[in-house]
């Protein structure tokens, strides 16, 4: 079966092409959901929620540009949803003087990807939403900022330390293997 | 490495990356969107049900009334069947009448002609005239008694008509114009009594038509006048017909309002709860006071609900863990040693449930409505009394873990009064019932928490009533 015969089979609710769509696809957006979640059961309801707003609004796909990204960004937006009831508050942080510490590419290359998806939801929640949007989602600064109703400053300097924090915890974790 | 070689390197790690998924994930999207497909049909078959009772109302409103259109037209071109025969009794009156009339008048004239021949010879002649004018005076007198006769009759029918007319319309007699043709007929009886004579006869009698004709169409515009002037009297008692009673059904959002002298304990209450979609049914009875004031009171459900979640990141869970050796000595015996230890696992616990925030109340409720037979506007303002507020789920406590809400009696079984404001609008479905919206603010006054609690609720709601009034 073609991905626009199972689309089109999810169009007609048939529940076996439903079917076959979660399994192709529900891996690559639990990682989504596992990279904006603090942890795994709030993931597990971002992608549920996330698939049943896929599911209802199938039939608004028109066949225009790839699939999976179509999802990605249902997916993106159900787990900014799920954290903006959480009452995130994004804090403008003016020290960006501290050293940033200097991680090698040896130590960051072997962690695995299950590591680094904990590193990410390890995150405090308003450093991690934006690291997702700049870093894996591709946003701007700008795209950002609108979407979190936050200034552009805000959004740059959370990232700024966002990436601290994850160079500092890759190195944590190295000192502690060695 | 640099920032961006940073970035890229997550990119590639993570981009394509499938993580696993839980087993039963698939079995709960299931069960999630046939719960909502349950939900959309009982909402729709709510609507129908809704949308084919006041249809209902509406098209049994508009045929009465065009009953009632057919009914009245039709008594204005053809009055009612008793009138209409107790008509035609009068018409053969007057026929017979004008029939005796006419043959009164043919004998008269032959009177006459038999004085012109018999007035022309002697005395004889005027003898005979004298006679004959004695003879046609006692046959004036008689016709002119007759004619009295049945003119009375002919009151008495017309009299009776108005009554009939009265009992079954309500009309109110109208009298005033049977008087003068009564009189007139008097007036007219006094002057033949007074002067008979033969000329003069055959004029009473021409006046004498001429009165019927004009008592008959008199007697026809009275009808089309009562017929034009429909007078309905109702039969409610001045106490009942005051009364109405209401049901009613809101969905509700409620407004969670928490104070506390602990901030970290408010900022983790406030990212545990949220407040989901409520409810309220009820029914009111109330009484109009004059033509725009109401009073209502009754009974009302509410249900507020709340969804509570709940991480603990430094929870703990013991696992006994069993190991069981066996050991053979050196005589070949074997022996078993079991070794029983408790593994101590710390981890994240994660809690997600529903509260439910059940009361019973008394509302109490003054209105202002405004005029309007079809359409109304009203305010509505009062109390609400509560009378039992029940609880269900779980909640935060002082030392920030999830308890029972009903431990530590935190909240009150009795949460106080109140403030309701309400402004709706109402349609006329028909005579008795009116199909009512009203949206609606309740604010508490009281905390629903104990006194020494650590924290002070209130949970005000904003809600829209849908529902139906019937009046007595």
């Amino acid at each position: 079966m073609t991905e626009e015969q199972l689309i089109k089979g999810c169009v007609k609710n048939n529940v076996a092409c439903q079917r076959m769509l979660f399994e192709q696809y529900a891996g690559k957006m639990m990682t989504i959901c596992l990279r904006y979640a603090c942890d795994k059961p709030e993931a597990e309801d971002m992608l549920q929620e996330a698939f049943i707003k896929i599911f209802s609004h199938i039939h608004q796909y028109k066949f225009e540009g790839s699939f999976e990204g179509w999802m990605k960004r249902i997916v993106v937006n159900c787990a900014l949803k799920a954290i903006q009831k959480k009452k995130t508050r994004f804090v403008e942080i003016s020290n960006h003087d501290a050293a940033t510490p200097h991680t090698d590419s040896f130590a960051v290359s072997n962690l695995s990807e299950d590591e680094l998806i904990k590193l990410i939801s390890n995150l405090p929640d308003g450093y991690r939403v934006v690291f997702n949007l700049y870093v894996m989602e591709g946003y701007s600064h700008d795209e950002i900022a609108a979407m979190l109703n936050i200034q552009a400053a805000t959004s740059r300097s959370q990232l700024v330390k966002a990436r601290k924090l994850l160079q500092k915890q890759i190195l944590l974790n190295q000192k502690i293997a060695i | 490495m640099t920032e961006n070689q940073f970035d890229e390197f997550f990119r590639k790690k993570l981009g394509d990356y499938s993580s696993p998924v839980p087993e039963d994930m698939w079995r709960r999207i299931k069960q999630r969107k046939d719960k909502e497909r349950r939900t959309l049909l009982i909402l729709l078959l709510l609507l129908l049900m809704v949308g084919g009772t006041t249809s209902y109302f509406i098209f049994e409103r508009r045929a009465a009334s065009q009953k009632e259109n057919t009914a009245l037209s039709q008594k204005q071109t053809n009055p009612s069947t008793n009138n209409s025969t107790q008509n035609k009794n009068q018409k053969q009156t007057i026929a017979t009448q004008d029939s005796t009339t006419s043959s009164q008048e043919n004998k008269i004239s032959s009177l006459n002609n038999e004085t012109e021949k018999s007035s022309e010879p002697g005395l004889n002649k005027n003898n005979n005239s004298k006679t004959n004018e004695s003879k046609s005076t006692k046959i004036s007198n008689s016709v002119i008694k007759n004619n009295v006769a049945k003119t009375n009759r002919e009151k008495n029918l017309i009299s009776k008509n108005s009554t009939d007319e009265m009992n079954k319309t309500g009309r109110e007699p109208i009298e005033q114009n049977l008087e003068q043709p009564k009189n007139n007929q008097a007036n007219e009886v006094t002057k033949q009594n007074e002067v008979a004579k033969p000329g003069e006869q055959v004029i009473a009698e021409q006046n004498n038509q001429n009165n019927l004709s004009s008592k008959d169409s008199s007697q026809k515009k009275l009808q089309n006048n009562a017929a034009s002037k429909e007078i309905i009297i109702k039969t409610h008692s001045p106490i009942i017909k005051n009364l109405f009673v209401e049901v009613y059904a809101s969905p509700d959002i409620p407004v969670n309002k928490i104070s506390s002298n602990n901030a970290d304990y408010l900022r983790h209450k406030d990212s545990t709860s949220q407040m989901k979609l409520s409810y309220t049914f009820g029914v009111r009875i109330g009484a109009a006071l004059g033509e725009h004031f109401t009073v209502k009171t009754g009974f009302q459900y509410s249900d507020i609900n709340e969804k509570f979640n709940y991480l603990n990141k430094n929870a703990t869970r013991t696992v006994p863990v069993v190991i069981t050796r066996t050991l053979t000595n050196s005589s070949g015996e074997t022996m078993m040693l079991l070794d029983t230890s408790n593994l101590i696992q710390a981890g994240k616990d994660y809690k997600l449930s529903y509260n439910h925030y059940k009361s019973i109340d008394i509302p109490i409720l003054i209105g202002y409505e405004t005029n309007g037979e079809r359409l109304k506007a009203a305010f509505n303002t009062g109390i609400i009394l509560n009378i039992k507020t029940s609880y269900k789920g779980e909640i935060l406590d002082a030392s920030l873990n999830a308890a029972d809400i009903n431990s530590y009696n935190i909240y009150k079984n009795n949460t106080g009064v109140s403030l309701y404001f309400g402004l709706g609008v109402s349609t006329k479905l028909n005579d008795n019932f009116r199909l009512f919206t009203e949206p609606y603010v309740r604010y508490r006054l009281n905390s629903m928490t104990g006194t020494r609690q650590s924290f002070s609720q209130k949970i005000n709601v904003g809600g829209l009533s849908l529902g139906l009034r019937y009046n007595f």
